[in-house]
């Protein structure tokens, strides 16, 4: 016999399974025991074969009374199923309730991420907006800054008789290398035509910038070093690069 | 026992027919009815056992499994934990009534017991006491190993010794008698 077999039935584990005293782990050891070794399965058999008869030698003639009311009993037991449904039927609509309450939260939740998702943005806009107000102010700043220093010149343009209504004023500030316009009034030109304004260096006249009227106000023009006089000239549509005296409607020298 | 009548049985607990419990207890109510009156040693007791004990066994039957115990034996472990439950209930029952400074007034030894319970005549030639008293605490009145040796007042592998050898023995004695009633 096994050495592992023999050991195992010379210790007391198969009585105790045989009385049900053993742990669930001492259980699964025997039942592998068991059902692995025959000599182990035969003992076990044997064992309760023994208890069988050990037990049956003390029988005593059980009184039929009470097979009648066991068997009440096992009839009476039926009544307590119909019990469960209704218990089943609570169970479902408390699952139920749950569930709806908790789709209610969930959608509360939803509305909440998405009130939250555009509240968002619309921060972000703000965001925006404060920091583009922010250089608007600056530059605001800058150009009253510019335009009430001493050293800033103001000239008044006037139109000739090919643009009678143009009127413009000009800021230069030599000290800030900075110059301004504000047009006041421009004559409309055909679609094919624009005003153009040149700056005289050196007896030449540069362009500068395509005029338009606008909303702000005040317009920064580019400056230019040795300027002697600003001209206004109509020029075809897009500007030219170059100009001729004759072109010149406006022209105020410095 | 009958292999025929206890598979017939099996097959007709799983199926919830209550005449199961009607074949039950034609055939293993006597056996078990004497193993409730040893451990609670009260005719009543044992017989409200019994009843507890059948309903148990037919609102678990599922839990039966035959791959792991012979129908007797689980019987048998049904209706030895009912009696035991039996007992430590109407114990506890019995100390709120009565409050008592001396804990060992319900006490019953064993050794007590076997004088007193055990059907000595019925087996006198059979187990030698020495057996009989280590199986009966073991089997009827479900004290462990240790309790066994702390109430019986033998050492724990005497005890073991004893049950192995009480089986055993038990095995021959029971073999003579089959050969005895076959003759």
């Amino acid at each position: 016999m096994n050495q592992r077999v023999t050991t195992f039935l010379e210790g007391d584990l198969l009585e105790r399974y045989l009385m049900g005293t053993t742990s669930p782990i001492e259980s699964q050891e025997v039942e592998h025991y068991i059902a692995k070794y025959p000599e182990v399965k035969e003992t076990y058999n044997e064992l309760q074969k023994n208890l069988e008869d050990y037990a049956s030698s003390y029988a005593v003639a059980a009184p039929e009374e009470l097979k009648t009311s066991i068997m009440k009993s096992i009839k009476a037991k039926p009544k307590k199923e119909r019990i469960f449904p209704w218990i089943a039927v609570v169970a479902c609509g408390v699952a139920v309730i749950f569930s709806f309450v908790t789709y209610l939260f969930w959608d509360q939740n939803q509305a909440l991420m998405e009130d939250r998702y555009v509240y968002n943005e619309l921060l972000e806009q703000l965001s925006d907006d404060i920091v583009s107000n922010r250089e608007s102010l600056q530059s605001v700043e800058e150009q009253f800054m510019i335009l009430n220093s001493t050293e800033t010149q103001k000239y008044i343009m006037r139109g000739n008789t090919r643009a009678r209504k143009l009127e413009m004023v000009a800021y230069v500030n030599e000290l800030e290398k900075k110059s301004y316009v504000n047009v006041v009034a421009l004559p409309e030109l055909p679609d094919d035509q624009v005003y153009q304004m040149w700056a005289e260096v050196d007896g030449k006249l540069r362009p500068l910038d395509i005029l338009k009227m606008s909303k702000d106000n005040l317009v920064e023009i580019p400056y230019r070093e040795r300027m002697a006089s600003l001209n206004i000239t109509i020029e075809p549509k897009g500007g030219s690069k170059e100009t001729t005296e004759e072109s010149v409607v406006s022209k105020v020298s410095f | 026992m009958k292999p025929f009548i206890e598979r017939h049985i099996v097959e007709l607990l799983r199926a919830q027919d209550e005449r199961a419990i009607g074949l039950l207890y034609d055939h293993y109510a006597d056996a078990l009815y004497g193993v409730a009156i040893k451990v609670t040693k009260d005719d009543a007791l044992a017989q409200d056992v019994l009843q507890d004990a059948f309903v148990k066994i037919w609102k678990n039957a599922h839990k039966y499994d035959e791959g792991k115990a012979r129908l007797f034996t689980w019987l048998f472990r049904v209706v030895q934990n009912t009696a035991i439950d039996a007992i430590r209930s109407r114990k506890r029952k019995m100390a709120k009534e009565i409050q008592t400074d001396d804990s060992n007034v319900y006490h019953i030894p064993t050794t007590q017991l076997a004088i007193e319970h055990l059907d000595i005549e019925h087996h006198a030639s059979g187990l030698e006491e020495k057996y009989k008293v280590v199986i009966d605490a073991l089997f009827f009145q479900g004290m462990t190993q240790q309790e066994a040796s702390d109430e019986l007042n033998i050492p724990l592998g005497t005890v073991k010794s004893r049950l192995k050898i009480g089986l055993r023995e038990m095995r021959k004695l029971f073999g003579i008698l089959i050969v005895l009633i076959s003759l």
